[in-house]
């Protein structure tokens, strides 16, 4: 894809508060319509990318282009980039209509046109007749569609989305969710959504760009970083806890405390090539695993059983159409300096799965595409930074 | 609060609350009611002649007049200086914030008579600056009112803009608008409710500005508080000193409801300010702020520094000869007031209004946190009301109305300390309620339990708590005694008379050596208040009640 083709592109951007590095040097590209989620924990920079694409604050080093200009001496207010704020930010001293229709006044739009744009705006986000309410008897869903309106009634070529949904509570966030992108790909606007909500961001993105301490861990599509997060840190900010140290063997062989494992080849999946003996972490994906009897699964001449896991069941609960297993497993090799004390591995079982009953011995045939292998020299992050 | 204590009857709240009535209707609504009387009334009958001519005769018209409109234009400078400092002090961190702030305030509580004579060291005739323009009364007069009342500006505006979240602002700026329309579009409507409650407070200080524009004004400027006390003092004309009192209390009542009204929108924005502000890191920001702190040290501390230049320069020679001068008494006049003996004077009259105003204070906080939710409701402003009355108003009613009726305390030194402690008493009330009422009723109830009586709860859970308020109002109350002199005029007679009176005979009488003594007894009344206001900032560390 051609660099021009992008209608924001980040490069290299550095930003300090108090002397402490938030941004260690972010690059990233925005295309023309695309909704975008800048997804990670509190302190990750997410906000403050934000606000520096909104031109709000400046960066130390770095570039920020739209549509291939330099914007980075565009003051916010020449940018046409509008922001929905977290705590929506609607102005107390104006109603309804006129905080829809500040941006239109600052573009100096007539009277009627503003009229007519703002009437449009409430009926798009179902507030028609509410123009001359004051925002106090405003309810938490109906200020939220007031600054969506408000940041979308300039006609914006970028609109960032500041945890829009953040002070709201459960219910009411999943369905002004699904409005708010109902609306946003209705006007074809290219947006940049900040979340710390990983659900909100599955569901928004057409892209997620993961950040973390400053940096972007990975951009890329939700199925893609979902099934090929490409380090440790993505793996475990998604939720995968099944994490074992392992040593590579040859072939696509590993060696882990609980038994052998091997990697398919299996399309779409980047199997990395690395030495013989090199250590790292190995990610068993939650739903790679079915329960197997004795004689059933795959057995390697050379090695016998591989891709299995023995061990006791200690918990099994019923979630969202599976049985979620946890299990302890049985430990193979005693020699391994690694130990594979306390590990506990978690399994969505098929909810026709038989025999799990806490406390008995449980097999376990695990798919060789539910693999991830993350090698030693990629852990820079420290563990347990997101763990739930 | 909407629980009240079950475990107090009505009883003890009577008994405390029967000292702040006694005490209020006394000494101010017996007063207050005597200059409506006495207004309405010459000679025995009723009469309102007095009344009228202050709305027909063109003197009167002039001086009701020059009062609103010197109070309109100090506060009109007083905001144009103190908004971009507030502005400065509500959106940027800077070292030496609480420093500077203290130090703005200091002109707050420094008594009015050494602010006159402090800009007469600065820039009056014989001051260290003095040019013609400079040295023009009006231009002295608005610029001690500015140095008086800018850190009113700066404290209520400040405080309520730094609470007015940063991103209305920011929205603002990506919806497209130019920084100057996010100030006039969204900061300005923003804050207007702050804006207008100082204004109006500033407004009410300057309208009943008494001490500056008597010292300062010279005889061609008279604001209906200096009249009243012509009227009264001068020409021995009551009625007509009464009719204007009753003029200016209208006004004072009217502008004190109007600032009421604004403040409950600003809600309690002087108290505890807690700046929520982005550090500078531009250079235009640094400047700026930087411009701001040297402002504010060169405005509030030229005049205060002027002072003591002129206080120990004799001659054109350090010397200190004016403050050596002052144990003596040179001319046996009858009417000299003896600086010694004022100090004396001043300083026993303080600790008894310390003692008084701390008693009523104290008693009309526990009256109000005890009352029913709705009584109470009445009872705080009617004990605040000697606030919305003007110093000279009060003394002025205080002599006609204790002459002799009810109680003759007319030629009493007691009559001094008691007017101080009407004025002071409010301040007191205002520290220690709310330290009253942040004691949760459970502790009170514990101590019952644990078997301490009210008496004992009182004075082993109670009274260590509020301690550190009572001490801070009282202080306060001592460092307004100590300074007051629009009601001291009229109630203290020449042998009980005091560091401002001395300071304003002093200023009066030609020749240097008054005018050096003025500046030395005024540099000690400065030192005086300005510790007793050090010692309330290190002690509690806010500023609650002052506004």
């Amino acid at each position: 894809m051609k660099t021009s083709s992008y209608e924001l592109e980040i490069v290299e951007l550095k930003k300090r508060i108090d002397k402490a590095p938030v941004l260690s040097g972010i690059s990233l590209q925005v295309k023309k319509g695309e909704c975008l989620c800048l997804l990670g924990s509190s302190g990750c920079g997410k906000t403050t990318l934000l606000r520096l694409v909104a031109g709000l604050d400046s960066p130390e080093s770095g570039d920020i282009r739209f549509r291939g200009k330099s914007i980075l001496t565009t003051p916010a207010h020449r940018r046409n980039f509008t922001m929905m704020f977290q705590d929506f930010a609607l102005f107390p001293h104006r109603d309804v209509f006129s905080n829809i229709s500040f941006g239109l006044e600052m573009k100096q739009w007539t009277r009627q046109r503003m009229i007519t744009k703002v009437d449009q705006m409430l009926e798009l986000v179902g507030l028609s007749g509410f123009g001359h309410r004051s925002i106090d008897e405003l309810s938490g869903g109906e200020r939220q569609r007031v600054a969506l309106a408000r940041a979308l009634a300039p006609e914006p070529d970028c609109i960032l989305l500041d945890e829009p949904l953040g002070s709201l509570d459960r219910i009411l966030k999943e369905r002004l969710l699904e409005d708010i992108m109902h609306i946003l790909k209705q006007v074809e606007t290219t947006a940049i959504f900040v979340t710390h909500d990983q659900a909100e961001a599955f569901y928004a993105a057409d892209r997620i760009c993961l950040l973390n301490q400053g940096r972007v861990e990975q951009v890329d599509t939700p199925t893609s970083l979902y099934y090929f997060p490409k380090t440790l840190y993505a793996a475990r900010f998604l939720g995968f806890k099944n994490k074992i140290p392992y040593r590579y063997l040859s072939d696509h062989h590993i060696d882990t405390c609980i038994g052998r494992f091997v990697q398919n080849e299996s399309p779409g999946h980047q199997r990395q090539e690395m030495v013989p003996g090199s250590k790292g972490e190995l990610i068993i994906l939650p739903d790679a695993a079915m329960n197997v009897t004795e004689s059933e699964g795959f057995v390697d001449e050379n090695a016998g059983p591989v891709n299995r896991i023995f061990g006791i069941v200690r918990q099994v609960s019923f979630k969202d159409g599976y049985h979620q297993v946890e299990v302890i497993p049985q430990c193979r090799d005693k020699q391994d300096a690694r130990s594979c004390d306390d590990l506990i591995l978690w399994f969505n079982l098929p909810k026709e799965s038989r025999g799990l009953v806490p406390g008995t011995e449980i097999r376990l045939q695990v798919d060789p595409s539910g693999l991830r292998l993350f090698q030693e020299k990629r852990q820079q992050i420290p563990l347990g930074v997101n763990d739930v | 609060m909407d629980r009240t204590d079950a475990s107090v009857g009505f009883g003890p709240v009577l008994a405390a609350g029967l000292i702040p009535f006694v005490f209020l209707g006394l000494f101010y609504c017996y007063p207050v009611i005597s200059i409506f009387f006495k207004s309405f009334t010459d000679a025995g009958s009723w009469n309102g002649s007095s009344l009228i001519a202050v709305f027909t005769s063109k003197r009167m018209i002039n001086i009701l007049w020059f009062t609103c409109w010197q109070a309109g234009l100090s506060t009109m400078v007083t905001l144009i200086v103190g908004l971009p400092c507030a502005y400065f002090f509500s959106t940027y961190q800077f070292r030496f914030k609480q420093t500077l702030l203290t130090l703005s305030t200091i002109p707050f509580v420094l008594p009015t008579v050494v602010v006159a004579a402090a800009f007469q060291a600065l820039i009056g005739d014989r001051g260290i600056i003095a040019t013609p323009l400079f040295s023009h009364p009006l231009f002295m007069i608005i610029m001690a009112h500015v140095f008086y009342n800018f850190s009113v500006v700066l404290r209520i505006i400040s405080g309520y803009w730094s609470q007015v979240s940063s991103t209305y602002a920011d929205a603002a700026r990506t919806l497209g608008a130019h920084p100057i329309q996010v100030f006039f579009r969204v900061h300005l409507p923003l804050i207007r409710p702050a804006i207008l409650a100082s204004a109006l407070l500033v407004f009410m200080y300057c309208f009943c500005s008494f001490g500056v524009i008597l010292i300062l004004g010279g005889p061609k400027f008279s604001t209906i508080e200096v009249e009243i006390y012509r009227q009264a003092a001068h020409l021995f004309n009551l009625p007509m000193a009464a009719a204007l009192s009753l003029v200016q209390i209208v006004f004072t009542f009217l502008l004190m409801w109007g600032y009421t009204r604004y403040q409950r929108k600003t809600a309690a924005p002087a108290s505890d300010i807690q700046y929520v502000s982005k550090p500078c890191d531009r250079w235009y920001q640094k400047g700026s702020v930087l411009l701001c702190g040297c402002f504010i040290i060169l405005f509030t501390g030229a005049p205060m520094i002027a002072l003591f230049i002129k206080s120990i320069i004799h001659d054109g020679q350090v010397s200190l000869i004016y403050y050596r001068s002052l144990f003596d008494n040179p001319t046996h006049s009858l009417f000299y007031i003896h600086p010694v003996s004022a100090i004396k004077n001043s300083l026993i009259f303080s600790l008894v209004t310390l003692i008084i105003a701390g008693v009523v204070g104290m008693s009309s906080a526990y009256t109000i946190h005890y009352s029913p939710k709705k009584m109470a409701s009445v009872l705080d402003p009617l004990f605040m009301l000697p606030l919305s009355t003007s110093a000279v108003t009060l003394g002025f009613g205080i002599i006609i109305s204790l002459d002799r009726s009810i109680i003759d305390l007319r030629t009493s030194p007691a009559l001094i300390p008691i007017t101080h402690s009407i004025i002071a008493f409010p301040f007191v009330l205002r520290t220690v309620l709310p330290a009253i009422q942040s004691i949760p009723i459970s502790l009170r109830e514990a101590s019952h339990v644990l078997g301490a009586g009210r008496f004992k709860t009182f004075m082993h859970v109670e009274l260590p708590i509020i301690i550190k308020a009572l001490t801070t109002g009282s202080v306060f109350a001592f460092t307004i005694s100590l300074g007051e002199f629009g009601a001291t005029v009229f109630t203290a007679r020449p042998e009980y008379s005091t560091m401002p009176m001395a300071i304003f005979r002093f200023l009066g009488n030609p020749g240097h050596m008054n005018y050096g003594q003025a500046m030395a007894v005024s540099f000690l009344l400065m030192c005086m208040t300005g510790i007793g206001f050090v010692l309330i900032e290190r002690v509690s560390g806010t500023h609650r009640g002052i506004f």
